[in-house]
């Protein structure tokens, strides 16, 4: 796992990408000074700072262009609120010392619409069409057949859900680790290594750790057409097959006193979880995780996604919401 | 494309016809030279595929000997990574690269060359330890269908490169489609550290690196070819970039990693012989050392101490020995680590053992900054 620099260019790249929808901004608030302060400020490390409020014009519109909904628009699977066993992602140390997290429960509380399966090389071509994405990097022979779209980052994943949420005016973004975890049930793999090693050698956790990845190399090949995998009880295909999938968690370390409290957790975004056979953290811009790439470990075989739909809500309260946090990230003293 | 091969193909049948004519009047006159060798004892040694090793004894008492070996080319399609790239390998003993033979100096090799007629082209081996005769490739050149036994004597101690250099262009096109390998010429008395005294290894690993140059088709994609002759002229281009696709240990991309990982354990004593018989190469233990190193893998040399990298020339070997003091992941990298991660040339050791928390130690574990 290596970690990587702010999305600046990622956040600028959104903000010019959709100049029609900005001026409509500036004409519904005139006066307002927070878009031309805020493309301004996209050239610097403040709008990377952002705290999570991605401009995305789409998302404050809603159905400002719902022009390919029928086409483009993925067939997804309900999963049901549900209440599972859940391992929290990131890197725990308890007393000082790497552990494994403790599993505590995990709750769906809303029914979860995601996309059946992984988006496919020819949905993701598309978005290269459109000029929206930018070509992945396709390391083996082409084939006819149906494969998931691999060789993407997770910065490509969230130009295609951007790009998919303009086309069908439905709001598309990456799960969340629970989400992602929710919605695999059996396929979930719980990544705890068991081996809490002792004060004196961590050296065991590490050769436990990289056996346990080594196993999952079982899956190294090219990608397999969509399906190969079989389906997992709410119908999702190829889940823990070996196209591991962005989600749109950050990397995180928490420390933990030897008692169990909790003394410090740090995110940081420049790395998000991605799932599958095992779960692990790359940073948001590398498409193709090598072995030994960022650390002496086996990496996933491939890199793909799939999004899920956001049930929307009105457009006022997208502006508002919005609106107060540009302001509050700008204006401290508003 | 094949038919370019062909013409390319037809001078070079002609001119080593004639070669073969040469040396054969040459080593007509030979064995009156030649010592009366059958007193000696004879051992036949079957050799395994890297990374490891044949039983050996590392010093010995026996007078010298022939050592027998076997070696049956194979040429066959190798995946060399995770995408499925593919190679026409050509091959000795079916392995990237062919196995480490190990004698000791003063024992003579006779080593029999099989080239099956299933195979498409000519073959030949050049001993870098041997003497004379292009290392014995004029003497054994085997078209597909012949076999034919050569025997050297092994008078310098030290790792070395053998390969296959049937003339012309095929030599670096034989050699960068695998055919090459190494062998390790103990000094009798086994070897010694930088003062003289004796020192052994619990086990050998044998790192054969390969440079590979896998031509791309108009879209991009590794092309794939049906026979060696089929993909000259495309891998040829690639090879005169002098840049190569993949840089691989042990024949593939990932091949000593995972459930293919190196062992060791904390107190073991290992020997890296690395071999690299085309282009340079300069191997490193990330979270560890060469205790001694034979750089140029010359055994009568005094080995260099303490290392953090050593270099291997294109078309040497060298040898590293180190002792492992710390359990835990390691990773045996060429240092240009470009070729490391993106070409593919690492691999992994997983050491069992107790912690030194003497040699080191983590004072504080990762902490907001106050």
């Amino acid at each position: 796992m290596c970690l990587c620099p702010p999305r600046l260019k990622k956040v600028r790249r959104a903000l010019f990408k959709e100049r029609d929808v900005s001026i409509t901004l500036k004409q519904f608030n005139a006066g307002h000074l927070a878009l031309p302060l805020l493309i301004l400020a996209g050239e610097t490390a403040l709008i990377a700072n952002l705290a999570g409020v991605e401009f995305d014009p789409t998302q404050a519109f809603g159905h400002s262009a719902p022009t390919n909904a029928a086409t483009l628009a993925p067939e997804t699977v309900t999963v049901p609120p549900r209440v599972f066993e859940y391992r929290p992602s990131g890197v725990f140390l308890v007393d000082g010392r790497e552990s494994d997290a403790a599993l505590r429960q995990g709750e769906l509380a809303q029914p979860l619409s995601i996309m059946r399966n992984q988006v496919s090389e020819a949905d993701f071509a598309a978005c290269v069409s459109a000029g929206a994405c930018e070509p992945a990097d396709i390391r083996w022979t082409a084939t006819d057949a149906d494969r998931p779209a691999t060789g993407v980052s997770h910065d490509d994943a969230s130009d295609y859900a951007e790009w998919l949420t303009a086309q069908t005016g439905q709001i598309w973004r990456l799960p969340t680790d629970l989400e992602w975890v929710a919605a695999a049930g059996t396929r979930a793999r719980d990544d705890a290594i068991g081996t809490q090693g002792d004060a004196s050698n961590g050296s065991a956790r590490w050769l436990q750790a990289y056996a346990l990845q080594s196993e999952a190399r079982a899956a190294d090949g090219p990608p397999q057409p969509t399906g190969h995998f079989g389906a997992n009880e709410f119908g999702l295909n190829d889940l823990s097959g070996n196209v591991w999938e962005w989600t749109e968690t950050c990397f995180s370390r928490t420390r933990l006193s030897a008692d169990g409290e909790t003394l410090s957790v740090l995110e940081t975004c420049g790395a998000r979880v991605v799932q599958g056979l095992h779960r692990t953290y790359i940073s948001t811009f590398i498409r193709d995780a090598k072995a030994g790439g960022c650390a002496v470990g086996a990496p996933p075989t491939h890199l793909g996604f799939r999004l899920v739909q956001e049930q929307p809500q009105g457009v006022v309260e997208r502006i508002e919401d919005w609106l107060s946090a540009a302001n509050s990230m700008l204006l401290p003293g508003h | 494309m094949n038919k370019q091969f062909l013409i390319f193909r037809r001078p070079r049948l002609a001119k080593v016809f004639a070669a073969a004519a040469i040396t054969a009047a040459f080593s007509g006159a030979m064995p009156g030279l030649a010592q009366d060798l059958s007193q000696l004892e004879r051992v036949s040694v079957d050799l395994v595929a890297p990374p490891f090793v044949h039983a050996h004894e590392q010093a010995t008492s026996a007078e010298p000997r022939i050592v027998e070996f076997e070696l049956v080319i194979e040429e066959k399609k190798l995946v060399i990574d995770d995408y499925g790239t593919t190679v026409q390998a050509m091959t000795f003993g079916g392995s990237v690269p062919g196995p480490l033979m190990v004698v000791h100096e003063g024992d003579y090799v006779e080593l029999t060359l099989i080239n099956p007629e299933t195979n498409t082209l000519l073959h030949n081996i050049d001993f870098h330890a041997a003497t004379g005769a292009l290392g014995g490739g004029a003497l054994t050149e085997v078209a597909p269908g012949e076999q034919v036994v050569l025997r050297f004597k092994a008078t310098r101690a030290g790792v070395f490169v053998y390969h296959c250099a049937p003339g012309g262009p095929m030599i670096p096109w034989h050699v960068v489609s695998g055919m090459n390998g190494a062998i390790m010429v103990l000094p009798r008395e086994g070897l010694s550290d930088q003062s003289g005294n004796p020192v052994t290894y619990d086990k050998v690993y044998y790192i054969g690196e390969q440079d590979f140059y896998i031509p791309k088709d108009e879209n991009g994609d590794y092309m794939e070819f049906d026979s060696p002759g089929e993909g000259y002229a495309d891998m040829l281009d690639v090879m005169l970039t002098l840049t190569p696709t993949h840089e691989v240990f042990n024949g593939a991309v990932g091949a000593l990693t995972g459930d293919n990982a190196l062992t060791a354990e904390v107190g073991e004593t290992v020997l890296f012989v690395h071999s690299q018989a085309n282009r340079d190469t300069r191997p490193h233990l990330i979270g560890g050392h060469g205790d001694l190193v034979w750089e140029t893998g010359k055994f009568h040399n005094v080995p260099e101490v303490d290392l953090e990298t050593w270099f291997i020339r294109g078309g040497s070997a060298g040898a590293a020995l180190y002792t492992f003091l710390q359990p835990g992941l390691y990773a045996y990298v060429n240092h240009n680590l470009i070729e490391a991660v993106e070409l593919g040339a690492t691999a992994h050791v997983t050491v069992e053992g107790e912690w030194d928390d003497d040699l080191m130690t983590q004072v504080m574990a990762p902490t907001p900054i106050e």
